[in-house]
């Protein structure tokens, strides 16, 4: 019994390390999601300078979260979203809108990888 | 490089706290399930320290609930036979009266020649002298020889005899083992006493024994 105690209290903390870094990806896939959807909003109403702002904090979310994030997630993952975000700010100008587009759904692709791989679907389980 | 060398380190902590949560066992005494749970372990720890890529509470949290999981069901298994029987199956009787069950013993898909050397192993060389040999559980033989074949035991010749006593170390390689001298119930002045008759320093033993009555064995340090 002691031992199931010690494991018990082992695993439990180890989970509940997880739950929060589980809750930290989610969150962190939330926020810059949302950075890049305004930056498309932005871009498609021709505001320039708005959609490179917005390009620019999803970046800089990604730089200051992509450390603590690297303990929970597949690194690989990280690596995919990074190399997208860091394309998309400087296509934010007039002559480059289809690249921009197709560069952020890049990036949400892969930052709902970020969420997906947390998520309990049988897909994940298998 | 030296993120694989940090790793090995943490994981190597884990696979140990892991193993010793789960119980003290030689791999030739281990159950079927306990057998896997060892080699799924050292699986998991090996994933991490490969693939770098992978985050290590990965292959912790994976580790922990193994561990978890064989505790619980390592307890169930003492309270339920069904489920003892399950995971570990049961012993199976080889040899009776000197005769080999070959149908069991195809069960069991084992050839005779394997038995032969297994009994070979408990220095039994003739069948003929066997009353029981069990294919235990963890894959050992245990063999009961007839009455007849048995060592005579000093029970059997009525010789008598003090009990027997257990000889603990209590000097190894110089150091006197504390732990050894409270279970004898002794102090330090004791062993040195002990020697100090026979012109010997504590610090030029290699290993002294002593038992409850007092009888020790003492072996020197060679000058190497």
């Amino acid at each position: 019994m002691k031992r199931l105690l010690v494991s018990v209290i082992i695993l439990g903390a180890v989970l509940f390390v997880c739950f929060l870094g589980v809750r930290f990806a989610t969150d962190s896939y939330e926020k810059i999601t949302e950075q890049l959807m305004l930056g498309e909003k932005s871009i498609e109403n021709g505001e320039y300078a708005k959609a490179k702002i917005h390009c620019e904090k999803a970046e800089k979310l990604y730089t200051e979260r992509e450390q603590l994030m690297a303990a929970f997630v597949n690194h690989g993952i990280l690596d995919e979203i990074g190399q997208a975000l860091a394309g998309v700010a400087p296509l934010a100008d007039k002559d480059s809108v289809p690249e921009f587009l197709s560069l952020c759904s890049e990036a949400k692709v892969a930052l709902t990888h970020l969420r997906n791989d947390h998520i309990f679907i049988i897909g994940n389980l298998f | 490089m030296f993120i694989t060398v940090y790793r090995t380190i943490i994981l190597y902590i884990v696979v140990i706290i892991s193993i010793r949560l789960m119980g003290k066992r030689q791999i030739g005494d281990m159950q079927p399930s306990e057998l896997v749970i060892t080699l799924l372990i050292s699986e998991i720890a090996a994933m991490p320290l490969q693939d770098t890529d992978q985050p290590i509470l990965f292959g912790i949290s994976a580790i922990f609930t193994i561990v978890l999981i064989e505790i619980l069901v390592s307890i169930i298994a003492l309270k339920s036979f069904f489920v003892r029987k399950m995971l570990s199956g049961k012993s199976a009787i080889l040899i009776k009266d000197g005769i080999i069950d070959q149908k069991e013993l195809k069960k069991v898909r084992m050839t005779v020649l394997d038995l032969v050397e297994m009994l070979r192993g408990q220095q039994v060389f003739d069948i003929n002298t066997v009353s029981f040999a069990v294919l235990e559980t963890g894959g050992s033989l245990s063999v009961l020889l007839k009455s007849k074949e048995q060592p005579a035991t000093v029970g059997d010749v009525k010789v008598q005899k003090g009990p027997a006593e257990l000889p603990l170390p209590v000097i190894s390689d110089g150091k006197i083992l504390a732990e050894s001298l409270t279970a004898l119930g002794i102090d330090e002045s004791a062993v040195t006493v002990k020697l100090a008759k026979r012109g010997i320093r504590p610090r030029d033993v290699f290993l002294m024994t002593l038992d409850s009555a007092g009888k020790s064995e003492i072996v020197k340090k060679e000058n190497i």
